[in-house]
């Protein structure tokens, strides 16, 4: 997300990244690793819950899918960090225009499934194409 | 064996948020606590916000 913040800025889009923590925490994210986009707090999960994510079932930590989501991401180079709040909580990404309307959802199926950039850059595309 | 099945039969992620819906225009934390509206920042956005809910930070 990090990388591709500038493909998403040159499309009018900006990066808005939502943790579980408190909004000091997550401002503490966000200097230690020098993001070029605000990250939130959402302690109590009102969010996560409000866009529909929900929680994930301790089989859900287990599934094939995960662990090679989770060993790409690794190859990739990226290191899970502790994981706060719950654990089980599902993950999720959305396009929302300028009038609040959402464009595309993508609710999290397991741990690790997150849209890659190159399908949030296409999303994004066909929304603009219209 | 039925825990397992309980398990593996655990509802997944609903899409209730379907492309059109309304976004919910929650708020957010800030870094001294503040509420932050999210409905702000996609209003003031050129076209729109990419909306991420972390698992985890890192």
């Amino acid at each position: 997300m990090r990388d591709a913040h500038q493909d998403f800025a040159a499309r009018g889009y900006d990066v808005v990244a939502v943790g579980q923590g408190s909004g000091s925490r997550s401002a503490a994210f966000h200097r230690d690793n020098d993001l070029p986009f605000v990250v939130l707090g959402d302690p109590e999960r009102a969010g996560y819950a409000a866009y529909g994510l929900d929680r994930g079932s301790l089989i859900d930590m287990l599934r094939p899918s995960l662990v090679v989501a989770g060993v790409k991401a690794t190859l990739g180079g990226a290191r899970q960090g502790k994981t706060e709040g719950d654990p089980l909580q599902m993950p999720g990404t959305f396009l929302v225009d300028r009038a609040g309307i959402v464009r595309y959802a993508h609710p999290g199926g397991h741990a690790g499934d997150i849209p890659s950039t190159r399908e949030l850059l296409r999303a994004i595309d066909e929304v603009t194409a219209g | 064996m039925c825990l397992a099945f309980a398990l593996w039969r655990h509802p997944m992620p609903q899409l209730t948020l379907s492309p059109g819906a309304s976004a919910p225009a929650v708020s957010f934390e800030g870094e001294q606590g503040q509420a932050v509206m999210i409905s702000e920042l996609w209003a003031s956005a050129q076209h729109g916000i990419v909306l991420s809910f972390l698992r985890h930070y890192g």
